[in-house]
């Protein structure tokens, strides 16, 4: 689970520092809530899946349309009855069902929400984990937050394993099946639950004196075994985000 | 373990750092695997909902507002990193973290007035009751809680994905929070039963 998200590769996405690609990140999703032309929008988006082509590979690059059709299928069919002013383009029964209001402000949510899909995708998909927390707390989280993530991610497997032994035992019994649904479902997934929460928290005492015992909260000067590389190569990367991102403004003061 | 006083239950400074952040930790993973892996079918073949909510009510009712607030926030938006929602994982974070912290807010108000009449009582020794939660008290959490969630989810849809389809999650949204606060509930009242020592761990 936690290992498909992150693919290692050698493109040049993946060689980009972790901390510029955060801040185009940032950047690119706040931009594509300003009022830009909807051929402009659309560009942003165009470039945005064409750049998970190296950061993804061909077979990779276009599975996350594959999870938003539900939601693309759902804006295409909801959102033109909403705009109804504009030149009526289809009407149905003297219906009006679709405008060019209507069509240009589907095209603008299809076009932010994929663009914005895919710039989380593809930073995702090129950092490893590590890195990503390293790039957070080179932007200022505490070490604190910092180790709660880590160990977050640590935890999600002894916890999914936990709750897959726990069902599997109460399968056994009768008392769970995987067919059930709604209240039945419910009602059968209470003691399976109870058995995982009390076995995850009965580790919680046991993990605290073990973090004490190594050091932790001592007022020593704090060790770091793995940082991001400085230098020229980042001076470099963060400035050519910034220019990205200042690019990506212009044509709001163009038009 | 001890009891703890009303001073120590309100300044939160009795539980040391490296307890706080295991605690956090671990039910922030709760929280992503309860949203990510268990799914209750909501009618044969169709729709799911994830106990996700479930998850955020226990540890607000359980461990208090700072940890909900920590653990409801983050641990949904790393299911929704891992699952391939990344976009949604900011506003899940701010949402969801919102949530539990007013939940656990109204629980905490009222656990701390019940030991607080406990204690002044010269009878005083009715500890049964001491962290029972009462209905009214775990509705009005709920409540502020589904107004939060299913609220901010509308306004955040409506920008990102349009007010139709904002519109059509609503639904589902409500049965998630309720589905969440009774199985909150109801999982606060049989941990506790089954595993004493969690009344101590309100942080």
């Amino acid at each position: 689970m936690i290992e498909s998200s992150y693919h290692p590769g050698n493109s040049f996405v993946h060689r980009f520092d972790p901390r510029a690609k955060l801040f185009l990140l940032i950047a690119y999703t706040a931009a594509m809530f300003l009022p830009y032309q909807i051929e402009i929008l659309a560009s942003y988006t165009v470039v945005m899946i064409l750049l998970a082509l190296p950061a993804a590979g061909l077979r990779s690059a276009f599975s996350p349309l594959k999870v938003l059709l539900p939601i693309m299928l759902l804006i295409i069919i909801l959102t033109p009855p909403f705009y109804k002013e504009g030149e009526v383009l289809v009407t149905y029964n003297n219906w009006i069902l679709l405008t060019d209001t209507g069509l240009i402000r589907t095209c603008v949510l299809l076009s932010r929400f994929i663009g914005i899909t895919y710039v989380f995708f593809i930073f995702f998909r090129s950092t490893p984990l590590n890195q990503v927390i390293l790039t957070l707390r080179w932007y200022g989280l505490s070490m604190n937050a910092a180790l709660i993530i880590s160990m977050t991610f640590r935890f999600i497997p002894y916890i999914t394993a936990t709750y897959h032994r726990v069902s599997e035992a109460h399968k056994l019994r009768g008392s769970f099946q995987s067919g059930m649904w709604g209240w039945s479902r419910i009602k059968g997934l209470v003691p399976v639950l109870t058995s995982v929460l009390i076995q995850t928290m009965k580790s919680i005492p046991v993990m605290s004196m073990s973090l004490e015992h190594r050091g932790f909260g001592r007022a020593s000067r704090r060790t770091s075994y793995q940082r991001l590389s400085g230098g020229r190569k980042l001076f470099t990367h963060l400035t050519f985000s910034v220019i990205i991102a200042l690019i990506l403004i212009i044509p709001i003061f163009l038009v | 373990m001890k009891q703890r006083s009303i001073s120590e239950l309100s300044s939160g400074f009795a539980v040391s750092p490296a307890y706080r952040i295991v605690s956090i930790s671990i039910l922030t993973a709760v929280t992503a695997v309860f949203t990510l892996l268990i799914r209750i079918p909501i009618a044969p073949t169709r729709g799911y909902i994830n106990l996700g909510d479930v998850a955020i009510y226990f540890t607000a009712f359980t461990f208090g507002p700072v940890t909900a607030l920590i653990t409801a926030g983050l641990g949904t938006a790393i299911a929704d990193l891992l699952s391939g929602y990344a976009q949604w994982a900011p506003i899940s974070l701010f949402i969801h973290g919102l949530q539990g912290f007013i939940a656990g807010l109204i629980v905490r108000g009222s656990i701390i007035r019940m030991q607080k009449r406990i204690e002044t009582d010269e009878a005083g020794n009715n500890s049964k009751n001491r962290y029972r939660m009462s209905i009214p008290i775990i509705f009005l959490a709920g409540l502020a809680g589904l107004i939060i969630m299913v609220g901010f989810y509308f306004l955040a849809g409506a920008a990102l994905v349009g007010f139709g389809a904002a519109v059509v999650e609503i639904p589902g949204n409500i049965i998630q929070c309720v589905v969440g606060v009774v199985g909150g509930f109801l999982l606060t009242k049989t941990v506790i039963k089954a595993y004493p020592p969690v009344r101590d761990m309100f942080l």
